[in-house]
């Protein structure tokens, strides 16, 4: 592997886990909002 | 004496912006707005989380037909210039992913509408998934130059979506108004494949200026445009909406309704000159738009 294959990988890499984190943060919020709407 | 083989990189994943464009991004636009409008011009009140979750799985189980309509045409898409950058045809992905992506998409939209809004919506996106992807693209596409008029029927869903998600029963006026996008789709669809017909008969797609012949295509595009305004106008005569609505849809028809002859009674064999064909695809995307606006707006005012 050259070394600017491996920095463009770990870079998409990166980015990958950081949508898919704000994806997981904003499905915990958007399911407790739903909790407590279904709740009242 | 051989030469020392030269480092091999294997491929990279896609690009997180890859995944994005697989979701068809500007066509979710017109469904999100379609299923927002039908879901605010029901008569229920709906809580806005359980609304936004609505709108939500609408959006995302468009993307997961998006991304298997993708997935199921890369191999077309290579070969037409509107859709050869697109990730799969580009090599920037491999299949495999868009197809899990897809199925991801479409299995957490589906479950998530019947958990947190209701089943019948639940049931009404499953099939309009199932719809877009086994009968217009495995079914229809590649066989017959009614493959969009069939295949319109996917696209109206979303408004009877949301009316769905916010009343749990499905009424008139959320049918009639899957009737206006059904009836819209072939007209709107028809005025860019005349323009961009020789893409389409580079892929094979039996579109009908391909198959048919502009004129017959012309013709298709008028006789279409009628039953549609009738369609459109259909809820104030039935007491459904009110006047801002009936007016604004009389002249958004009637405007349409001249585009289209416009395209009907034009010879024009040259596509990059095929003005009233690019002028009546653009206007029937607005048409939509301040259709269905002025439907939310006619609503909120008797309300």
């Amino acid at each position: 592997m050259t070394p600017e294959y491996e920095a463009e990988y770990r870079r998409r890499q990166r980015a990958r886990a950081k949508v898919t984190a704000w994806i997981l943060g904003g499905l915990v919020v958007l399911f407790f909002g739903i909790a407590i709407a279904r709740i009242a | 004496m051989s030469s020392p083989a030269a480092p091999m990189n294997p491929a990279l994943p896609a690009d997180w912006r890859d995944f994005l464009a697989l979701t068809k991004p500007r066509v979710m636009t017109l469904v999100v707005f379609t299923g927002l409008c039908g879901l605010l011009a029901a008569p229920e009140h709906i809580h806005p989380i359980i609304g936004f979750t609505a709108i939500l799985c609408i959006a995302v189980g468009a993307g997961a037909s998006g991304a298997l309509n993708m997935w199921y045409e890369a191999d077309l898409d290579a070969h037409m210039k509107r859709t050869r950058d697109r990730p799969l045809p580009a090599g920037r992905m491999d299949r495999q992913a868009a197809f899990q992506f897809g199925v991801a998409l479409a299995v957490g939209s589906v479950l998530l509408m019947g958990l947190a809004v209701n089943l019948l919506a639940a049931v009404i996106l499953t099939v309009s998934i199932l719809f877009y992807v086994l009968v217009y693209t495995v079914w229809l596409k590649r066989r017959t130059p009614q493959n969009i008029v069939i295949g319109g029927a996917a696209g109206a869903f979303p408004p009877l979506i949301g009316w769905v998600a916010a009343t749990g029963r499905v009424d008139l006026l959320p049918v009639l108004l899957f009737l206006i996008v059904f009836l819209w789709t072939p007209p709107h669809f028809w005025a860019l494949s005349l323009f961009v017909r020789t893409d389409y008969a580079a892929a094979g797609v039996p579109m009908l200026p391909v198959v048919a012949g502009a004129r017959t295509t012309r013709r298709q595009v008028m006789l279409y445009t009628l039953p549609m305004a009738t369609a459109a106008i259909a809820p104030w005569p039935l007491g459904l909406a009110g006047a801002i609505y009936g007016i604004a849809a009389s002249l958004l028809s009637v405007w349409f309704l001249a585009l289209a002859v416009r395209v009907g009674v034009s010879h024009e064999s040259d596509q990059a000159l095929m003005k009233p064909e690019r002028a009546l695809f653009k206007f029937s995307i607005l048409y939509l738009f301040v259709l269905f606006g002025a439907l939310v707006a006619d609503r909120l005012v008797l309300a």
